[in-house]
């Protein structure tokens, strides 16, 4: 089996706040054009080729810091709802900025017939954050994900590893 | 079709993205016999120990797993070794949304000569899109149980051969003349080798007897499909050859 490992980077992320206990979230994943020999194969080179993932997804406050919620991703070759629950601890605070982690993990499917196939999802992000006087909340974050689905390997000749460094930007108002 | 046009086209789209694809049988590739490499966006098909000169790029099916084609894939580059054929993946599996992801190939295979597209249904239909954008790069389409849209291809000068199936329930034998005027100048095949002294600048139009629509890959039944009366092994040997002979006479 033929292993291939993609570096990927967030190049769009927003994340909305509606109130405390409730956020929506849509990440554009673009992998690197990469001239990185990790995605050379048997000697052809794919420099320059791009792939993506777009996923959004909701979530609401459960318990102190505890969120859970829906997310939906589609890349390169399925579609994947997931249920997720995540942890999103306060780090440090300062005067107009603080600073905070989102750890989730997901738990779910890649949309295929005839049958579905399992799919897990890890994401774990840091978020520095600047309030303004209004209250509002403008944030960067810098995290990285996994995904896999296992049972698609039956059907590919690569093992897809997909470390993402997340660029982030979220809104609360 | 105008900017707005275009984003409410893909503002439709969003509901197909909460779709099923269908998968291909999880022994298919196991069967492979010629050399098969894959990233996150092609599967890419060619012998063993040779250097490919003519490379054919194939669109899936909408809603359909790339994999799904690879049974007659393999059997079309093991009769010719100088054949590569690259599936494009398709983002949800819906050739719509990036219609000439094919057209980054052209650069990283610069010792190509030849250049052909493919598609299946949605991707055939589709890959009018590439045809039309690098028309004297590409040296014939091919269309499986596919369509253009419009005519925007109609004076094109490379080869265009058009396959359809006699029991195809969604692209339809009616579905495929109706659409006549929008390809080049027609030629109707009585056999799998009967092509005009000249194929470049015409369209060959050949209807696979018995076959049906799901049967132009290995992903099962297809709803509102048609019941083949042929085996889709039947149905992809003829396609195999009907496609070597074409490319033959171009």
């Amino acid at each position: 089996m033929r292993k291939l490992i993609l570096i990927s980077i967030i190049l769009f992320s927003v994340n909305l706040a509606f109130s405390q206990n409730w956020r929506l979230r849509s990440n554009c994943y673009v992998t690197t054009s990469s001239d990185l020999p990790l995605r050379y194969i048997e000697g052809i080179s794919f420099s320059g080729f791009y792939s993506y993932r777009f996923k959004p997804d909701t979530s609401i406050l459960l318990v102190n810091q505890v969120y859970g919620g829906l997310s939906f991703s589609t890349n390169s070759w399925a579609n994947h709802l997931l249920a997720k629950i995540g942890f999103s601890p306060h780090i440090k605070s300062w005067k107009k900025w603080s600073s905070n982690a989102d750890i989730e993990i997901g738990n779910g499917i890649a949309l295929f017939k005839p049958k579905p196939l399992y799919t897990i999802d890890f994401q774990s992000t840091v978020y520095m954050n600047y309030h303004t006087l209004k209250d509002n909340l403008w944030g960067i974050g810098l995290g990285i994900q996994y995904i896999s689905t296992p049972g698609y390997k039956k059907y590919t000749t690569i093992e897809q590893f997909e470390p993402n460094m997340l660029l982030s930007l979220r809104y609360a108002f | 079709m105008s900017f707005r046009s275009k984003k409410l086209s893909l503002l439709l789209l969003i509901p197909f993205l909460f779709q099923c694809s269908k998968l291909p049988d999880e022994n298919l590739l196991s069967n492979v016999t010629q050399e098969l490499y894959e990233t996150t966006d092609y599967i890419i098909l060619r012998s063993e120990n040779s250097t490919p000169t003519k490379t054919m790029i194939f669109y899936p099916g909408g809603l359909v797993d790339p994999h799904s084609y690879l049974k007659w894939q393999d059997q079309l580059v093991s009769n010719d070794q100088s054949l590569q054929i690259i599936t494009v993946k398709m983002p949800s599996n819906l050739a719509v949304i990036t219609s000439k992801k094919g057209a980054k190939l052209f650069d990283h295979y610069p010792d190509i000569k030849e250049w052909y597209i493919a598609g299946h249904s949605l991707g055939g239909a589709m890959a009018t899109n590439l045809v039309d954008e690098y028309p004297d790069k590409l040296d014939a389409l091919i269309y499986l149980a596919a369509y253009p849209s419009d005519e925007r291809i109609k004076n094109y000068s490379g080869g265009v051969l058009s396959i359809s199936a006699e029991n195809d329930g969604l692209t339809t034998p009616e579905d495929i003349q109706e659409r006549i005027d929008d390809l080049p100048e027609p030629f109707q095949m009585d056999s799998i080798n009967d092509f005009p002294s000249e194929v470049r600048g015409k369209t060959m139009y050949y209807e696979i007897k018995g076959g049906n629509h799901a049967q132009f890959g290995n992903y099962g039944e297809q709803d509102n499909d048609k019941e083949a009366t042929i085996s889709s092994d039947q149905q992809q040997a003829i396609l195999v050859e009907l496609i070597q002979n074409y490319l033959l006479e171009l």
